[in-house]
């Protein structure tokens, strides 16, 4: 199939490129102008499409390039003291051997089906919230890996550390969304 | 002789103590190794090690599943936003679309 107007290009994919770069980036400005650059960079390189494939995914594919950029950029403005700082920290869902404290932080028991969640706007909300509440550089890495199935190694080279350093941010990321949609989905009466 | 016997054995049980002590290693630990098998396979003593607690230990147990459904949810969540979404999901205002319009016919 050969290219359409790119005049229209924006009423056709601007959404799903728009959406795509929101979940990842977290910040709908910054999503924005990832989404021009992508229209701008397709504009350039229109003659290298490639007919077999579908005019969103090549455009998806070049979006993945700038998000990988931005988020680039992004972590280089981050201290990196943020990750001695993690390594550090002392988790506060258990006690000093180790254990789970019991009572707010201990795993409770979830009633979930991942499809049926994803089926509730509440849901999507409190999940868009806890995202919202991990760091800029925990939220990057996190994304990358959960909602782009990105390896470790490809996320060490994007965030520039090593690979001890993303499993350990990984891991936080994990618990503290764990916790957060716990809190604020799974133990509410109303969210069965 | 009998101090060394005695120092032997004294040894073989701080050491057998220290490997029991590598095998069962906290709840905290194993935290971070479930959450490091969805990223990379973990050496065999330590998948041991979490294979046993884990059987053993309820919260755990549940741990290791909530980060499962966690994993399902968001891999879905993905699919979700390049296809047709279920529910509603951000999209640009008309400005914005105006904006990238005027932005592309610049270019072109």
């Amino acid at each position: 199939m050969p290219l359409s107007d790119p005049q229209t290009w924006v009423e056709q994919y601007g959404d799903v490129l728009f959406r795509y770069a929101v979940a990842r980036l977290r910040n709908p400005s910054l999503a924005e102008d990832v989404v021009q650059e992508t229209f701008l960079a397709a504009l350039q390189s229109s003659q290298r499409f490639q007919e077999q494939s579908s005019e969103r995914t090549w455009l998806v594919g070049i979006l993945k390039h700038k998000l990988i950029d931005a988020l680039r950029r992004a972590s280089r403005e981050q201290a990196t003291t943020l990750l001695d700082s993690l390594a550090a920290e002392p988790d506060e869902q258990f006690d000093e051997q180790g254990r789970w404290k019991i009572g707010d932080a201990d795993p409770h028991a979830w009633d979930a089906n991942p499809r049926l969640l994803l089926q509730q706007q509440e849901f999507l909300a409190v999940l868009d919230q806890c995202l919202a509440g991990l760091s800029p550089r925990l939220a990057h890495a996190f994304v990358l890996r959960e909602l782009d199935d990105v390896s470790t190694k490809q996320i060490c080279q994007v965030l520039g550390v090593t690979p001890t350093n993303v499993w350990i941010m990984l891991h936080r990321a994990r618990a503290q969304l764990r916790k957060c949609l716990e809190r604020r989905w799974f133990d509410q009466p109303s969210s069965r | 002789m009998r101090r060394m016997f005695v120092n032997f054995w004294t040894g073989v049980v701080a050491g057998l103590g220290k490997w029991l002590g590598r095998l069962m290693p906290p709840c905290a630990h194993i935290a971070q190794a479930l959450s490091e098998s969805l990223d990379h396979p973990l050496a065999p003593m330590r998948w041991m090690a979490v294979f046993l607690h884990v059987r053993m230990c309820l919260l755990c147990r549940r741990y290791q599943r909530q980060l499962r459904v966690l994993r399902a949810t968001l891999r879905a969540y993905a699919g979700q936003l390049g296809g047709t979404p279920a529910v509603a999901l951000p999209t640009l205002s008309s400005e914005a679309k105006q904006r990238l319009k005027a932005a592309m016919q610049r270019k072109v």
